[in-house]
């Protein structure tokens, strides 16, 4: 029996209510945590890496300039505050004083000042800071950035935590890639790595809590290490996660399966912590590659598709259904171009079809063997469209090769994937694969560029949000994304943790193990 | 026999180089590259191509190949472009668990699979044979993923008396060591079992059936001399050849067995870097696994001088 969507919503209730029920107070100190996570950490070393594994453990070690709250809007953490000049030229953050890195050292505007420097060398999404002019270091406690042009958006890109701007010792500027020494100024700090085996963070006693704040508050906040230690181990197989916490090795464990999670239910010594619109799944559309080069043509796919199916079978019933390519409670969040989204109506798709003059052309689908919600919604997808009459034909590869060929536009016209992170950051990443010159934007839409010029260079944030649901519109009017849904990820937690609430990552402050 | 085994190494090198030739060439030649798998999905091809340049990867094939080869035979393995380490560093980690796990599988599938074979050849067309048999037929069928899953729920879930999973270094404890190695080498270990039950069963049969058998047993030796010291040694033979073949299945078996109780193997190293395209780490793991190989079949060779005195090398 799948876990509905219902049962979801009373497990985030019971989550909300676990959160509040915990005030840190009556918080024991000491213990130690353990954490199964599914994947394994390739690196630590945030600047050089897109990984969640790496995110899971890196963001308890290592803190940003400015980071997001509870709701993914931008928010100070090692800054006290920012000011913007008038001109929009001049962003100046003035540091919290007092703050040590896990080697003892105190935190300076030097330091701040070379872990960019770095950023602006290897970091992988760089561009970020393309509109950077200067970074100055004026005096010990503050740092001032200097743009080449207005940019709105620009607290939004160096606070997401797509590849976050991490700050670290001035000692690690001119390491490479994957180089880095893991010191940082967050409340745990590195006591071992084992690759392929576990990562051990331990309290850092030293830790400057931020004491603007209350208590947690996304990736800011006041932050209280009290546990004396998290291990987070990787547990690939999730039989063996859900086997791991019921005997009680582990005491919360990620990506719980739903079928399991019905089984975890009956267990009064766990908790179900479900974070709903953890991911978005969805298929890139090539434009320049018949039969998808014909607006008709995929209009007709995107009415035919019937994505309760697609989801149902990919994500075993853990899902919501909305049309949004923010997930809702977002700053930016729309549903525009609603009225696109699931029709199903296989006939009126037929139709198009025929009005497009669809004669058996071959559309090819790309899909994955390495994530299996993706390559179940392949399926139905693929199932769906021969039913209206399209000949289908469908490839798997390993998500490598599928990443490779996604790069030449000859070789698909549906490309499967899930977007996680970059939704949740805001609108300015996570769809500028369709945005001229980048990835997917293969025939141009000189439209759709000059939407999200505005977007991103709007002083108005009102505005902002107005010019994000003209693009959103559009991007369902032309079909450059067929979206499908939000899959729900399911944490679980033995009853003995408290203060752990369900955000884009496991954030171990605050939280204590209980008797 | 020294000279035997020194042609033998030498008569290896050819195979090592293609081994790490046809290594080499097949991972550059499929597509997706560490890059593409660093920058993930949502990096643009200017951030690609800056990755493929900060780690090397837009110089030419042939350049790369020979840059290799050249570091290689400095004893130079590289260094893992997804791992803050050296390749060799990242092998020399793993070895300890892989090989631990194969040695212990190794010795419960003799401890098991030897006398299973015999017993069956002795009580042929019985119902202890036919026992034995199916059970042999079971072990090799059931997948080690699906076994390795029941055995934690049995083993961990149930009876809580092993760990789920996870790998304790024997320096640090060995009993925890001996504790966290048993269900993985019993889950690989009960595939090859029936395997060798099997080829010893039927190689049994055969030899019981020799003249010098019925001799020994017509001059009045006990059951127990004929069978223990005249019948085995010589299914020996077949029998380590067997053993032999196994240990290189064991390390292959431990790519699934190592994923799901978590133990950070070769096998685990192995398919990580497959995945992720980290191209030092699967040429260094691939040659060094294949001089094992090349150095167990070694092993097997010389001990077929050691158990059958008509074979003699060096002669």
């Amino acid at each position: 029996m799948a876990l509905t969507r219902r049962e979801v919503l009373t497990g985030t209730a019971g989550a909300a209510v676990l959160a509040t029920m915990s005030p840190a107070a009556a918080q024991r100190r000491g213990g130690d945590l353990v954490f199964g996570q599914e994947a394994s950490v390739p690196t630590l070393d945030m600047h050089f890496s897109t990984s969640v594994a790496t995110r899971n453990t890196a963001m308890n070690m290592y803190e940003m300039l400015v980071t997001r709250d509870e709701r993914n809007a931008p928010v100070p953490d090692l800054a006290e505050r920012w000011e913007v000049a008038s001109d929009g030229l001049t962003y100046t953050f003035p540091l919290r004083r007092g703050v040590k890195f896990h080697n003892g050292k105190e935190m300076t505007s030097a330091d701040v000042l070379a872990s960019w420097e770095r950023y602006r060398r290897i970091g992988i999404q760089r561009r970020i800071l393309a509109a950077v002019e200067k970074l100055e270091a004026p005096d010990a406690g503050t740092f001032v950035v200097r743009l080449k042009e207005r940019q709105p958006t620009f607290l939004d890109n160096i606070s997401a935590f797509t590849t976050p701007i991490t700050i670290h010792p001035a000692e690690e500027k001119d390491k490479e890639g994957g180089r880095i020494e893991p010191i940082g100024t967050g409340p745990y700090r590195l006591a071992e790595f084992v690759a392929d085996s576990h990562v051990l963070i331990r309290r850092f006693d030293d830790y400057a809590s931020n004491t603007n704040h209350q208590g947690t508050d996304g990736f800011a906040g006041r932050k209280q290490a009290l546990l004396d230690s998290v291990r987070l181990r990787l547990v690939r197989e999730p039989g063996a996660r859900v086997a791991g916490l019921e005997t009680g090795e582990l005491h919360i464990v990620e990506d719980v399966p739903t079928q399991a999670a019905q089984r975890l239910r009956n267990n009064r010594d766990i908790q179900l912590l479900p974070l709903r619109h953890w991911w978005l799944h969805a298929a890139w559309v090539n434009h320049s590659l018949p039969p998808t080069d014909n607006l008709l043509v995929r209009r007709a796919i995107q009415t035919a598709l019937d994505m309760e199916a697609i989801m149902e079978i990919a994500t075993d019933g853990s899902y919501d259904l909305q049309p949004g390519l923010q997930y809702p409670g977002n700053p930016y969040y729309t549903d525009a171009g609603k009225q696109y989204y699931n029709v199903h109506d296989p006939d009126r798709a037929k139709g198009l079809l025929r009005e497009a003059g669809y004669r058996d052309q071959e559309l090819v689908i790309i899909t994955n063997s390495s994530y299996n919600s993706m390559y179940s919604a392949a399926v139905v997808v693929t199932e769906q469209l021969r039913a209206i009459g399209m000949k289908v034909r469908m490839d798997v590869f390993d998500w490598a090769t599928a990443i490779a060929r996604r790069r030449d536009r000859t070789t698909w016209n549906l490309w499967f994937t899930g977007q996680g992170t970059g939704p949740s950051v805001g609108p300015f990443t996570a769809l500028i694969d369709v945005v001229s010159p980048q990835l997917n934007q293969f025939v141009p839409d000189p439209t759709l560029d000059a939407i999200y010029a505005e977007l991103v260079s709007d002083p108005d944030e009102a505005a902002r949000k107005r010019h994000f649901a003209r693009f959103q519109e559009r991007v369902y009017e032309q079909v450059h994304f067929l979206k499908f849904g939000d899959l729900t990820k399911i944490q679980a937690a033995r009853r003995t943790v408290q203060g752990f609430t369900p955000y884009r990552i496991p954030r171990f402050w605050n939280v204590s193990l209980g008797a | 026999m020294l000279r035997f085994a020194a042609t033998r190494l030498v008569a290896a090198l050819p195979v090592l180089l293609l081994v790490s030739l046809v290594s080499f060439s097949v991972m550059h030649l499929i597509p997706g590259d560490p890059a593409s798998v660093i920058g993930g999905p949502a990096a643009t091809n200017q951030e690609i191509d800056a990755i493929r340049q900060q780690l090397g990867l837009d110089r030419p094939f042939l350049e790369q190949m020979l840059a290799w080869y050249g570091h290689v035979l400095q004893g130079d393995f590289g260094r893992s472009i997804l791992l803050n380490t050296t390749v060799w560093q990242a092998v020399v980690d793993r070895v300890p668990v892989t090989f631990s796990l194969s040695v212990l599988a190794l010795f419960m599938t003799i401890v098991a699979g030897v006398p299973a074979g015999v017993i069956a050849a002795l009580r042929a067309n019985t119902a202890v044979d036919a026992a034995v048999t199916g059970m042999a037929l079971l072990g090799v069928s059931v997948p080690s993923f699906w076994l390795a899953l029941m055995l934690i729920v049995l083993f961990s879930v149930i009876l809580e008396w092993l760990p789920t999973g996870g790998y304790v270094p024997f320096a640090e404890s060995p009993v925890d060591w001996f504790r966290s190695l048993l269900m993985p080498s019993l889950s690989l270990a009960l595939l090859q079992m029936g395997l060798l039950a099997r080829i010893t069963r039927a190689t049994m049969l055969e030899v019981l059936r020799q003249d010098y058998v019925r001799t020994a047993r017509a001059k009045g030796l006990p059951r127990v001399m004929v069978i223990g010291k005249h019948a085995l040694k010589n299914v020996m033979v077949p029998v380590i050849t067997v053993i032999g073949i196994s240990f290189g299945l064991l390390l292959s078996g431990s790519i699934v067995i190592e994923t799901v109780y978590s133990l950070p193997g070769i096998g685990r190293l192995l398919a990580t870097s497959i995945f992720g395209r980290d191209y030092p780490v699967i040429q260094g793991t691939l040659l060094l696994t294949a001089t094992m190989l090349v150095l167990v079949n070694l092993v097997v060779d010389l001990l077929y001088a050691a158990i059958d005195p008509r074979v003699r090398y060096g002669r």
